[in-house]
């Protein structure tokens, strides 16, 4: 029996299935995505990056730095935190409800309320936490329900607020996302560590910023050149061990600076609608990607923090 | 007992039992469901640990009091700092008074503020103890985009982030509070003057 022409049907049909599912779904979906607006704030997100920074992306790519680095913070759940604002008018009503809410005495109420804002209640489903707001609000109080995300990257320190999602990669091409995480996430490190001098020695030398890091150093993005008349302002601030012999600095070449911009204006903080999430309204940031450090400016060398 | 060399082993028809078909039909009609319920439809704007946009919607968080001031922020930055300049210090240079401890910003009631704002100023004006008398303040508030309601709301949010930012510490200001006042002026087409703001009524 000749078995060609269904050979070739389910060959055809294996290759046309994928290529739907792995090319145009993800087209139709995300292929026109545009700019949006952070919630609140409404500040347009993203913005592209600065022209170093953008620069800094080539050389992230170049120098391979996603074989060991992810940019993508995943989240497990949504959780909802009741925090009470203000005692408002009416204190004894609300220590009757806060008394109902967490079943204690109005004492103990009373000592809860010292010190506001305050968390009142923290890891709530949504319903539980509006139907508490709403009994905190008529007995005349001002509680707030807090979006929260939750999951193993978002409880580690610094590594954003919330989850990755595709709007965060709108300007980047090629998207950096990496899949291994032999160093950590960086898709937040402009929020963690937003000064470009401590990039540019980290680059240098990583073990002298981090004890027991096995990071390699990238000495060849840095020259290490004769002082001429005067020091550069540019020469890395380096600890006496690893400094260079008298009369040489170590100044960094442009690929650091723009290597160092690039990550400072990393972050993953920005409430989007697509990844709600409440962020205090005093640090609430007025242009949502913009760098936290001056980016455009070439580093100076003030000694790292 | 010994099997004969020549017997191959054969597999004999058998009708697929009735049960099994159910079954398979079950697992599709719950993983339909499944996908109904948590897929969001390959929307664009859901995602894990989102099932659909009605969850996402619902997530959101509520506007408060803190958004509308970062509204006016963003406005004040568009139509206000080019000349009370974004640290609200105003410019002398330009007879532009500062924001920053002014007596008229700070003021208990938003009235004359909201004068101010809506149709302009000019003349002579004494703020935090210097007089400014070279500047003239346009109708910015009637200029902002909008039908009328939203220009109210876009300037009691102004109005609301420089009570509340320069060091000030006023109250905010909400556009019902805003609407009022400008229903009373709304047919006026000149600047106001000092004179005329002091006149007027603190309360909006």
């Amino acid at each position: 029996m000749n078995y060609g022409p269904l050979v070739f049907l389910a060959a055809f049909f294996a290759l046309a299935g994928s290529w739907f599912g792995l090319v145009l779904t993800p087209q139709v979906q995300v292929g026109r995505l545009q700019q949006t607006n952070s919630v609140p704030g409404g500040a347009t997100y993203p913005v592209a990056r600065p022209g170093l920074a953008r620069e800094g992306l080539d050389v992230y790519r170049a120098n391979g730095c996603a074989y060991c680095h992810s940019q993508q913070v995943g989240q497990t759940g949504t959780v909802c935190d009741v925090v009470l604002n203000e005692i408002g008018t009416n204190p004894p009503a609300l220590f009757a409800a806060l008394g109902k809410l967490k079943g204690m005495s109005e004492p103990q109420a009373r000592q809860l309320v010292s010190g506001l804002p305050k968390t009142i209640l923290a890891g709530k489903a949504k319903e539980e936490a509006d139907a508490a707001t709403k009994a905190l609000n008529a007995a005349g109080a001002k509680a707030q329900v807090w979006i929260v995300a939750v999951g193993p990257d978002i409880s580690r320190p610094g590594w954003g607020v919330r989850r990755s999602v595709a709007e965060d990669f709108l300007f980047d091409y090629p998207v950096m996302l990496g899949s291994q995480r032999i160093g950590p996430d960086l898709a937040n490190v402009g929020v963690r560590l937003p000064d470009p001098n401590w990039h540019l020695l980290h680059l240098y030398a990583p073990q002298a910023m981090i004890k027991g890091s096995i990071m390699a150093p990238y000495p060849y993005l840095f020259e290490k050149r004769k002082i001429e008349r005067f020091p550069s302002p540019d020469a890395l601030v380096l600890p006496p061990q690893m400094a260079a012999e008298p009369g040489f600095e170590v100044i960094p070449t442009p690929q650091a600076k723009a290597l160092a911009a690039y990550l400072v204006s990393l972050r993953a903080d920005i409430p989007l609608f697509s990844a709600p999430v409440t962020v205090a309204s005093a640090s609430a940031p007025a242009s949502t990607n913009a760098p936290a450090g001056a980016t455009n400016a070439p580093p100076t060398n003030a000694p790292a923090k | 007992m010994s099997v004969p060399e020549s017997s191959e082993p054969r597999a004999a028809r058998r009708a697929i039992p009735v049960w099994f078909i159910i079954l398979l039909f079950l697992l599709l009609y719950w993983g339909m469901v499944y996908f109904d319920l948590r897929s969001g439809w390959f929307n664009e704007r859901v995602y894990a640990p989102f099932h659909n946009l009605e969850q996402v919607a619902s997530f959101q968080p509520i506007s408060g009091e803190g958004e509308f001031v970062m509204k006016g922020k963003q406005l004040y930055s568009l139509n206000c700092a080019v000349c009370h300049m974004e640290t609200g210090t105003g410019n002398p240079g330009n007879g532009c008074p500062p924001l920053a401890g002014s007596e008229w910003v700070s003021a208990a009631g938003p009235g004359r503020i909201i004068r101010i704002v809506s149709k302009g100023a000019t003349g002579p004006i004494e703020v935090a103890g210097k007089v400014y008398n070279t500047g003239t303040m346009l109708a910015i508030g009637d200029q902002l985009p909008g039908d009328e309601p939203q220009k109210a709301e876009s300037i009691a949010a102004i109005i609301s982030y420089i009570r509340k930012t320069f060091g000030n510490n006023a109250s905010a200001v909400t556009p019902e509070q805003v609407s009022k006042v400008r229903d009373q002026i709304k047919d006026r087409k000149t600047y106001f003057s000092p004179e005329e703001l002091k006149a007027a009524p603190e309360a909006p």
